[in-house]
């Protein structure tokens, strides 16, 4: 799929091309919150280069790639959707995921039409994990209704945003669900062939994917002929040589194609002219992996559970600086404090001073707001969001300007460089809150500061620009004490 | 008008308050011109695709909400990504915009290293600008600049510095979507991102030089003109290119006499507004030190100074004789203005028809013309026909060489619309890259391809012709044609659905391959057969005008190698070189050094030195194209007018004038006073070029059919 020639224009846009994953230091934003714990692997990962950010290891921040501690995973919702089968290894093969009923939802949509599988995808409400929360069934409808005899399915699995280890947990232990969705979602809209992108960063998740395949055209649940009907389907893995902006939609398709991985135009959107131009489905691992399930119970059953337009469950990932690091499901429409204090158990350290979740460019939560009902539209309300479902909480000694300094750089370091705000504005403003953490900024740099973070965040092309203008935002309005240094 | 219009669907919009119909899908960054008001743009380029990088033309953008109040999006966008709808209401002038306007301004300046004293672009820079009009009046960026290679020479003629880019992306979209060339390719990314050639190899591309002109900072800078002047020092005039027959339109810029650069000039009829390498960088003869200044005659074994008196008096002794005895020779840089006095001079002076423009093996007899035998013509499509023609036949000719705007424009037509392209040619060529079928031929079978591609036509039915052709055509089987020109089976079966009914170009380079008389005519028969057309278009500047206003020997007159015999064989004794170096356009080098060491009496006009000038009986200083008023009519027989730019060197004439002064030496008569008045005079004895009077030939020239 991806074509054999690579020239320097390509190769030189990724920075983990050429490195290999073993002695690689976090330089995350959940290891920055939790630096306190282990200085010395935080100073050792400011000063590697290439940096690695997020390894999806926030249970053990500050970590590193040799740390090989496992999370602790707890199903905290009545019955389990998407962890079923995470918690311990039972699945990770054919023939444990088919005892667990696995395949059976892909056999159920192959005993219908493909309008059955759009509709019972409409009808479970289901909206995607990947950040954006646009409804899934829309998405599979706008595939299934653009003709196109080649069409493609795209996992995401370029789960880059800080804090999260959702999607790797999901492939690492139940590889085979992943597979069963892609299966159905080629079926659902006409597509029969899929493509993993898969980080770097997740070497343990290519090896099982990669045996998980292996099994399934074995046992003829992937390849010519699925289940004795004449769906076809294969599935191939593309491994992400280190790239953040490589987790946006287009971005990732250009990086499929091997073209510079940079945000394409919407429209066309990739539902209508995608991959190689053909209409694609693109998808995050959380929201296919809810998708057996769907098929298996019904879409009704999956709407049945969650509130409000936040409907079925959610897996979220709790950073080291709980008491209870790990990966939990639980119930749309429990209070964020619920889930803080009740399953994360609060902080080792003292009391909490903000959370973010779902990723830095998304909003920072101060404790006055815990009592949110975790939902897409009520996060939203207060300027935060569901995201992909990753929290990373810190404690009082956060300071904030180095935090927004440290954000900053990271911003920068993974702009596209195609639009000049991003490209060159992220740097400035990375230099004004490092300066800002040394001593206050004058009031000219002051004027300057705010100035650059409303250009980034009104001038943008892409949502890489205005998420860090967003986040610098949210600190300046919720934590205005901790930012007096800059604020203008 | 009014019938163009009504077939656009058109939307109602409103800028800054002012209400306008656009058509629907328009780019802002396009409508608010037709207010004359306008966006700062540094990516945006009319003739690429948008991309939005840059963010410079971000204007506020509205729609009326259900009280009728406007309701504006929450955050500004890029006017050119961004396509007019209706109800659409379009702020440029806000605020808001002034503010968005003054940050993306400040970060591009972050880096930028303000050499503006020293950098080429100075004074007609779009980022000075930009800045000067919209962007923040100090800076308050007081650190060390980022510091990256300057002065990078990306090829022969572009040096990149890198420290001044704003990537943009203008170069590397030119080289992907308009050259075809790919040459040019981000490497990084973020705030290291910077534009280099694709492989990290030299930048090989026949037209790098447009991205010396779109690039909207001094990144990419000229290196023949680097630091040789100032913009504002320049004396801009515009001029025609006569490097090829494509006639280019371009912007001589010159100082103090000397040709310093030129750049593209829009005429949307021939090159739009781009140049080729050979000729944007191919007008630094100008400025040469072996130009031709002074009258010269031979006395002994050296040419000594001398005056036009002088000079005529020897000419008229030596052509006294007349008819056979003597003869003349053109170049393919002489204005239509030059090429009809010779032809008349000759004719009514000399009582002679021994002239000949061409230079080609084979030089087609007056019997040969596809108009007398076929009734269709060699040259019937425009280069802006191929844009929209959805099938385009290249047979025989390395378009990119020969006719590199020709080759732009079938590109484009292919790029922008998909257009089908077919090659036939004998060696890889440029165009190979787009098109949907390559036939490569043997050397020397071209006839019999062209045959096989009319016999197959024939034989699907995609041809009519009469029964005697289908019989001479017999021979031509799929199989046969196939094992002669190597071109296989499937692919001929392939090409001909598509060559059926296309524009087909060629070149007189044809002429220089076996029985391209053959060729010519089976092509052209192929075109009428199928409802297509045929071309077959001439290289020089100026050999369309020079057949046009017959320099040929079509009056019973011997042509250019019966003449080179007759220097050998005696027969004629007095030649004149008129802006030509037989050496460098005969094919046969010992027939025309032969024939320069024995004829009587030579006389060499030349712009500047060339190798007939040692064999010169008197040498004559002839002003170069961009010295003289004159017009020149180009491939696809289209007649623009090059106003004099530069002085004439030294004692130098226009040839026009030399060829009228002589013949009134001769005979008396009233000359023409000027360029304009030889053209009357054309008009005159060739009607097609009526329409060619000086008063019309402004705007995109006239096309003459």
């Amino acid at each position: 799929m991806r074509p054999e020639f690579t020239g320097p224009e390509v190769d030189s846009f990724y920075h983990l091309r050429d490195v290999e994953m073993t002695h690689r230091k976090c330089r995350g934003l959940s290891c920055f919150a939790a630096q306190g714990f282990d200085p010395a692997t935080w100073s050792d990962a400011l000063s590697q280069w290439p940096p690695v950010y997020c390894l999806g290891k926030c249970y053990i921040s500050p970590a590193t790639t040799e740390n090989l501690e496992e999370p602790h995973v707890e199903i905290r919702c009545k019955d389990p959707i998407i962890l079923h089968g995470v918690e311990d290894t039972t699945m990770l093969s054919i023939g444990g995921y088919l005892d667990g009923a696995g395949y059976l939802g892909l056999r159920r949509a192959l005993n219908h039409d493909p309008e059955y599988v759009i509709a019972e995808v409409e009808r479970s409400r289901l909206r995607g994990r990947g950040g954006a929360g646009f409804p899934a069934g829309k998405k599979w409808r706008a595939v299934y209704n653009t003709p196109g005899h080649e069409k493609f399915i795209v996992a995401n699995a370029d789960e880059g945003d800080h804090g999260s280890y959702i999607d790797r947990l999901l492939m690492e232990r139940t590889p085979h669900r992943l597979l069963e969705a892609m299966a159905i979602a080629g079926y659902g809209v006409g597509a029969a062939k899929g493509v993993i992108y898969l980080r770097k960063e997740y070497p343990v998740a290519e090896t099982r994917l990669r045996q998980a395949i292996e099994e399934a055209v074995e046992c003829g649940w992937l390849g010519n002929g699925i289940g004795g009907t004449d769906f076809n389907f294969e599935v191939e893995i593309v491994i992400g040589q280190g790239s953040y902006v490589c987790g946006e939609e287009t971005s990732l398709l250009n990086s499929i194609e091997h073209q510079r991985p940079v945000v394409r135009a919407r429209p066309p959107f990739p539902t209508a002219q995608g991959l190689f131009g053909k209409p694609t489905l693109v998808n995050n691992v959380e929201t296919l992996c809810s998708v057996p399930w769907i098929l298996l119970y019904g879409g009704d059953s999956y709407a049945a559970r969650g509130f409000s337009n936040s409907r079925g469950t959610k897996a979220v990932s709790l950073n080291s600086m709980f008491n209870n690091p790990g990966l939990y499901e639980v119930d749309f429409g429990v209070s964020l404090r619920a889930i803080l204090e009740d399953i994360g158990g609060g902080l080792k350290n003292g009391d909490f001073k903000a959370v973010i979740v779902g990723g830095p460019l998304a909003g920072f939560v101060h404790p006055s707001e815990f009592d949110t009902l975790f939902g897409f539209e009520e996060m939203h309300a207060i300027g935060a969001s569901i995201g992909h479902g990753g929290i990373v909480a810190f404690d009082q000694g956060t300071d904030f300007v180095q935090l927004l300094a440290h954000v900053f750089d990271f911003g920068a370091i993974e702009s596209c460089g195609k639009c000049t705000p991003c490209r060159l504005g992220t740097r400035r403003a990375q230099a004004l809150f490092s300066k800002a953490s040394g001593k206050a900024l004058d009031a000219q740099e002051r004027q300057e500061l705010r100035e650059t973070l409303d250009a980034l965040s009104f001038t943008s092309l892409c949502g890489h620009g205005s998420g860090l203008a967003v986040l610098a935002n949210s600190v300046f309005s919720k934590f205005p004490e901790e930012v007096k240094s800059c604020l203008a | 008008m009014a019938a163009v219009a009504s077939e656009v669907e058109l939307v109602n919009i409103s800028i800054n308050g002012v209400a306008l119909q656009v058509p629907k899908g328009e780019l802002i960054v396009e409508s608010v011109k037709r207010l004359g008001l306008e966006i700062p743009i540094f990516c945006y380029h009319p003739r690429m695709k948008p991309v939005g990088m840059c963010r410079m033309c971000l204007v506020e953008v509205g729609f009326p909400g259900p009280d009728g109040n406007i309701r504006k999006m929450p955050k500004p966008q890029a006017g050119c990504t961004l396509p007019a709808s209706e109800g659409m209401a379009i702020f440029t002038d806000t605020e808001q915009i002034h503010r968005d306007r003054k940050g993306v301004l400040e970060f591009l300046l972050v880096n930028h290293p303000l050499d503006c004293p020293i950098c080429d672009r100075g004074g007609e820079c779009p980022l000075q600008n930009n800045t000067l009009f919209y962007g923040p009046s100090t800076s308050r960026f007081l650190e060390l600049k980022r510091h990256l290679p300057k002065a990078f020479p990306l090829s022969k003629y572009v040096t990149l510095d890198l420290e001044r880019c704003i990537q943009c992306g203008r170069c590397v979209r030119f080289t992907e979507e308009i050259s075809g060339d790919s040459q040019l390719a981000f490497r990084f990314r973020g705030a290291s991102m910077q534009p280099s050639t694709f492989e990290l190899t030299d930048f090989e591309s026949k037209f790098s030089g447009n991205v010396i002109e779109i690039c909207p900072v001094g990144a990419l800078t000229n290196r023949e003109y680097r630091f040789r002047a100032r913009p504002w020092d320049l004396e801009t005039k515009p001029a025609i290119c006569t490097v090829c027959s494509n006639g280019c339109n371009i912007w001589f810029d010159h100082r103090a006499g000397r040709m310093v650069r030129t750049n593209g000039r829009t005429n949307e009829a021939i090159n739009e507004e781009w140049t080729c390498d050979r000729g944007k960088f191919g007008h630094e003869f100008y400025n040469d030190s072996n130009r031709v200044k002074h009258v010269m005659v031979r006395n002994g074994d050296a040419l000594v100074e001398s005056d036009w008196p002088t000079a005529y008096d020897a000419i008229r002794m030596a052509f006294a004789e007349g008819g056979n005895r003597v003869a003349a020779l053109t170049g393919p840089s002489n204005s239509n203005e030059d090429l009809y006095l010779l032809k008349k001079l000759f004719q009514t002076r000399f009582n002679s028809n021994n002239f000949d423009s061409r230079w080609t093996t084979y030089l087609p007899t007056a019997e040969d013309d596809l108009q007398k035998k076929m009734g269709v013509s060699m040259v019937q499509n425009t280069i802006a026909d191929f844009e929209s023609m959805s099938k385009v036949f290249i047979f025989g000719s390395s378009l990119a060489d020969e006719l590199p705007i020709l080759f732009l424009r079938v590109r484009k037509g292919w790029f922008n619309n998909g257009n089908k392209v077919v090659v036939a040619s004998d060696k890889p060529t440029d165009a190979d890259s787009f098109a949907a079928e390559v036939l490569r031929y043997r050397t020397g079978t071209e006839s019999t391809l062209a045959s096989g591609l009319l016999a197959l036509a024939v034989e699907k039915g995609l041809a009519q012709v009469p029964d005697a052709t289908r019989q001479s055509l017999s021979k031509y089987t799929a199989e046969h044609v196939s094992d002669e020109t190597g071109v296989s089976v499937d692919a001929l079966h392939r090409a001909v659905e598509l060559v059926a009914g296309a524009g087909i170009i060629t070149s007189h380079g044809i002429f220089n391959t076996s029985q391209p008389q053959d060729t010519v005519e089976t092509l052209a028969g192929l075109a009428m057969t199928t409802n297509g057309s045929f071309n077959c278009y001439a290289l020089g500047a100026n050999d369309q005008g020079a057949l046009d206003m017959g320099v040929v020997p079509f009056g019973g007159g011997m042509d250019t190698h019966s003449i080179l015999q007759g220097c050998i064989d005696g027969t004629v004794k007095a030649l004149w070189l008129v802006g030509c170096d037989p050496f460098e356009l005969h094919p046969d080098y010992d027939l025309v050094e032969k024939a320069l060491e024995n004829v009587h009496f030579l006389v060499v006009m030349a712009d500047h030195q060339n190798g007939a000038v040692p064999f010169a009986s008197v040498l004559l200083p002839e002003t170069a194209p961009a010295e003289q008023d004159g017009t020149f009519t180009n491939m696809e027989r289209r007649v623009q007018r090059m106003p004099q730019v530069l002085a004439a060197k030294g004692s130098a004439k226009p040839a026009w004038r030399v060829f009228s002064e002589l013949a009134i030496r001769i005979q008396p008569e009233t000359p023409p006073f000027g360029p304009a008045d030889c053209m009357k005079e054309i008009a005159e004895s060739i009607p097609s070029y009526a329409v060619a009077d000086y008063a019309n030939l402004g705007g995109e020239g006239v096309l003459i059919r």
